[in-house]
């Protein structure tokens, strides 16, 4: 009989048995007609037949323990068993269950965010198809001098490709977004709203497999500069922008200066291929892309993705499409070559590598870049929590366990087998572990968004689906099955292992001291604990150094305008420029205003530029400061200290192109750029020649020298920078410092700024102290998280400690109360409890210590000004410790020195 | 030791080999079988079932409802490849521990 009939048979005892009563039935007919045949009566021969069967009932039951799965029916009744031995000991079952929740829900939450952020494939058919193309970019051109990927292919390169490849891939083209841009429905009056919009050539949905939840998806023939211009939204904006309303099909928007009739919803949960990031808008790349900028074969920006027809290898693909690309570029470096390039770079740009990087879980979007590593880290602390919650549980279940010893014994008496009692004990752990996967999935369904809401800034916030899914819930289940095992084993072997006549006598609490499992639990638990608040100090520490930062500027009463051209493609005239920050400057509010190209302290939202600086007769020396282009007034502005030299005239900023008519533009250096390249020299006056987007080398001038302040991010060590006059962009960042608190004030600012040059709009602001913390999201968030877990993880040590020094205390009452009635004095009592924690508390924070050490490499890159065996990253967590295991260990010692012998030796 | 107490730890063996012997039988034919054959040994039929019960748990016999020839449904047990198997291997066993205590009885 196969295992499922006889799990299916202890479910349906009723059936057997029936069965086995028509057998045995048919056996006393027959032996009653053979009687009846040898001549006896059929009432004699009915009895005898009957009688000689035996007692019918106890034949069915022994029959019925082979038929069906007797270990099925015992798994049940320990089931039910272990239900009421939990509600019996509600206080340690609660206790278990809250840590284990706690454990379990923090590890589901990150493994939620990690798997929806990095793992989880594109929720697209055969994802594992998904392609997308890069070129290896040379190390002498990437700003760390460290070989890079770039997926930007111009457009005429892509058509090249697209062609070369189709034997075995279908690629599309797509323009993807890293930001936000504004958009205005005709629903919304004039306010407009940020949105990504990506673009997508014509059979770019039908290549990645989405499908419609409403309305139609692009197609190739939206694809052409002539078509109606057409847009689609993502279902999860169509939801939050339009409650998933079916009046949001042929409404228009206004994007890029150009209007869009939405045609179509793109079902969920496909959200773009970035995860991180939800695509709102698709629109159809000719339609929506300058027909010029797509004409022109060196401008990049196009990505190219595809799917490789099944059975077809990424490695096949790229030999043709690695000629293409070579080719192409080789053409186009005869007809257009770049200055900046010489000789042997040329070729190794041209000839630089194809990549066909496989794209099933989707591009790297800038929050899983920034993310990859603290969320690592995070899973790191939650397993070191859910092995402390783990050892809690098992401390706790083996001291209820020695309370139990006296039913096990009972029960091994009564012919229990060693296995019957280990299931037993085992399935309580289950049963404990499923309440608190339960609670814990609710707590990782809670917690998860709330994450992701702290994962980007304001601005540019995160889109993840964290929502309750397959893959979260078996991770759960998966997760509770192992820390079941994890902590029910080591208490179910050492429960099963009573020897009955003992453990009879003693009566369950005099059982000997044997406490040596216990002991070591309690080590581990402490270890544990040991190496996550370590690890979590160090994060803490490290955050701590971080916003101490000294940044060079004043952070206080400064607010971000990003101003924007109100109308079309105009390049920002400075000259209008200079007028507002006049008007500005005469407000009594205002205390300095200034112009910069970008947001101070940008993070990783802005592109830094980092042109090539060459000193005149040190030609091979070439150097890349980061260089920042500011108006007259920022230094002022944003405070940051003059060491030498003067500031831009009012005539100088702007206009990048004019300045180029003139011998030798004018620049400013920090401290920095001195040191580094020109230390001991008077540096005002000095040039050298600047490479930076225009190929051909600029003669600078350095006319002024400040002290170093950070310009991007705080980690990043003040480096050389170069500050440039502002050029013509088309956006640049206003920076205004005002007399009080600048937040009441940006209503009125923002009205006075676009009342002062009517040809700006101001797309966003900003306080430049939030701007600074936005920098800083994932350390914080570390820190935030990291903070709670070392809490919980002392809370967990301390009930450990305490629960262990009680169990051993109370198991010791008579001895203390015949120490005590012998002379003892209360010192030696407590002496005597705490000497007995002691031990196993040392030894678990020296093993966590060493743990954490080991573990903390995995940490470097994430830490900032804090090195692992620095004074405080030892002694913070070590202190914490301490406090915890003497506030553990004080009140059970109190007590048994406080107790009253007589009624000590009375106890049983 | 009691003639009870013998068959008990045999009857498996004595099962295995009636079924391989005379094909498909039903419980009762079992008891009818081996009653025929020897006068000695009488089946404990309270014994029977969980054995046979135990010997379809080991997958060395396989059972099926059939209707007999007067319409009664019977279950009908036969043997499995891996039941033949495992005749051998007590029939074996039997045979030398029987020689072994044979010769003991013999020359002690």
């Amino acid at each position: 009989m196969s295992w499922i009939s006889r799990v299916a048979n202890a479910f349906r005892p009723g059936r057997t048995a029936a069965g086995l009563d028509d057998e045995l039935q048919f056996h006393i007919d027959q032996r009653a007609d053979d009687l009846v045949r040898g001549g006896m009566p059929r009432r004699d021969a009915e009895l005898l037949a009957r009688r000689q069967l035996g007692n019918r009932l106890a034949l069915r039951d022994s029959s019925y323990d082979v038929k069906s799965a007797a270990r099925l029916d015992s798994f049940l009744r320990d089931f039910r068993f272990g239900l009421r031995m939990l509600a019996k000991h509600r206080t340690a079952s609660l206790a278990a269950i809250v840590s284990l929740t706690l454990a379990i829900g923090a590890s589901t939450a990150a493994f939620t965010l990690i798997d929806a952020l990095i793992f989880r494939p594109l929720p697209l058919p055969a994802p594992s198809q998904l392609i997308d193309l890069a070129r290896v970019v040379p190390a002498f051109l990437s700003p760390d001098n460290q070989p890079s990927e770039s997926d930007s292919f111009s457009y005429p390169q892509y058509e090249l490709l697209r062609r070369a490849a189709s034997d075995r891939a279908d690629l599309f083209a797509m323009r993807l977004s890293g930001g936000l841009q504004p958009a205005l429905f005709d629903d919304a009056g004039a306010v407009s709203e940020n949105l990504r919009a990506e673009s997508i050539s014509g059979r770019g949905f039908q290549i990645l497999g989405v499908k419609p939840a409403l309305g139609r998806l692009i197609q190739p023939t939206d694809d052409s500069a002539a078509a109606h211009p057409v847009a689609v939204l993502s279902d999860a904006f169509w939801r939050r922008r339009f409650g998933a309303s079916p009046s949001a099909i042929e409404r228009w928007v206004t994007v890029r200066r150009k209007q869009f009739r939405i045609v179509g919803i793109a079902a969920g949960p496909f959200a773009g291929v970035q995860p991180g990031y939800l695509t709102d808008l698709w629109l159809p790349l000719s339609a929506a892309e300058d027909p010029l900028n797509l004409a022109a074969p060196d401008l990049g920006g196009i990505a190219v993705w595809g799917r490789l027809h099944p059975g077809e290898s990424p490695a096949k693909l790229r030999e043709p499409l690695q000629a293409v690309t070579t080719n192409f570029l080789r053409d186009r470096f005869r007809i257009n070559p770049p200055l900046s390039l010489h000789g042997d770079q040329l070729r190794q740009v041209s000839d630089a590598p194809l990549r066909i990087r496989d794209m099933s879980t989707g591009r790297d979007s800038l929050f899983r870049r920034q993310f990859r590593r603290p969320l690592a880290i995070l899973a790191l602390i939650c397993a070191l929590l859910l092995l402390v919650a783990c050892s809690n549980v098992a401390n706790l279940a083996i001291a209820r366990a020695s309370a139990r010893a006296a039913e096990m014994a009972l029960r091994m008496s009564l012919g229990a087998a060693r296995s019957r009692l280990i299931q037993q004990m085992l399935i309580e752990s289950v049963q404990l572990a499923a309440a608190a996967c339960a609670l814990g999935l609710l707590f990782a369904a809670l917690v998860a968004p709330s994450i992701v809401v702290h994962l980007g800034p304001t601005e540019l916030p995160a889109w993840l689906d964290v929502g309750p899914g397959s893959r979260t819930l078996l991770f759960a289940i998966a997760l509770s099955l192992l820390t079941a095992l994890l902590f029910g084993v080591v208490p179910a072997l050492r429960a099963s292992s009573v020897s009955p006549g003992e453990a009879l006598k003693a009566g369950g609490t005099q059982n000997s001291g044997r406490i040596g499992s216990l002991r070591w639990m309690l080590a581990a638990q402490v270890g544990f604990s040991v190496a996550v608040l370590f690890l979590s100090g160090l994060l803490l520490l490290s955050f701590r150094k971080l916003i101490a930062v000294d940044l060079g500027f004043a952070r206080d009463n400064v607010v971000l305008f990003d101003l924007a051209p109100r109308a079309s493609l105009q390049s920002w005239r400075i000259d209008s420029g200079a007028t507002l920050l006049e008007h500005l400057r005469h407000l009594p509010a205002v205390q300095a205003a200034s112009l910069s190209q970008q947001r101070p302290m940008g993070g990783n939202l802005v592109w830094i530029a980092t042109p090539i600086v060459r000193f005149p007769g040190r030609a091979n020396e070439t150097i890349r400061p980061v260089e920042a282009q500011v108006s007259a007034g920022f230094f002022s502005a944003m405070r940051i200290r003059w060491i030498a030299g003067r500031d831009f005239l009012p005539e100088e900023t702007g206009c990048g192109r004019c300045n180029r008519t003139s011998a030798s533009p004018s620049v400013i250096v920090n401290q920095a750029f001195i040191d580094k390249f020109m230390p001991g020299r008077n540096p005002i006056g000095q040039g050298f020649d600047k490479v930076g987007d225009d190929p051909d080398p600029v003669p600078q001038r350095i006319v002024g020298v400040v002290a170093n302040a950070r310009y991007n991010n705080l980690r990043e060590p003040e480096g050389p920078t170069i500050y440039a006059p502002l050029a013509d962009a088309t956006t640049a960042t206003l920076n205004i410092r005002t007399a009080s608190r600048p937040a009441s004030l940006v209503p009125w600012l923002r009205r006075e700024i676009e009342a002062a040059d009517p040809t700006l709009t101001v797309r966003g602001s900003i306080l430049l102290a939030s701007q600074i913390d936005n920098t800083m999201i994932s350390e914080r968030l570390l820190a935030l998280l990291a903070g709670f877990f070392s809490v919980v993880a002392l809370l967990l040590a301390g009930v450990g400690i305490y629960g262990v020094v009680n169990y051993a205390t109370v198991r010791r009452t008579r001895e203390i109360g015949i120490r005590i009635a012998l002379g003892a004095s209360r010192a030696a009592v407590v002496r005597l409890i705490v000497s007995g924690a002691a031990m196993p508390v040392v030894a678990g924070i020296a093993l966590g210590m060493a743990a954490g050490l080991g573990l903390a490499r995995y940490l470097a890159a994430q830490l900032f000004g804090v090195k692992p065996a620095d004074f405080w990253s030892l002694a913070a967590p070590l202190a914490c410790i301490l406090i915890a295991a003497v506030a553990a260990v004080l009140q059970p010692a109190l007590r048994a020195a406080s107790s009253d012998p007589l009624i000590a030796l009375r106890y049983e | 030791m009691s003639k009870q107490d013998a068959l008990q730890g045999s009857l498996p063996l004595l099962v295995l080999k009636i079924l391989d012997r005379r094909g498909p039988l039903h419980g009762y034919g079992i008891t009818a079988q081996i009653e025929a054959i020897s006068d000695l040994l009488r089946v404990e039929e309270g014994s029977l079932y969980p054995a046979l019960h135990r010997l379809e748990e080991s997958s060395w016999i396989l059972a099926q409802w059939t209707t007999t020839e007067n319409n009664r449904r019977a279950r009908v047990y036969k043997l499995t490849p891996a039941g033949r198997k495992q005749l051998m291997d007590e029939e074996r066993r039997w045979t030398s521990i029987s020689a072994a205590i044979g010769q003991v009885l013999e020359e002690a």
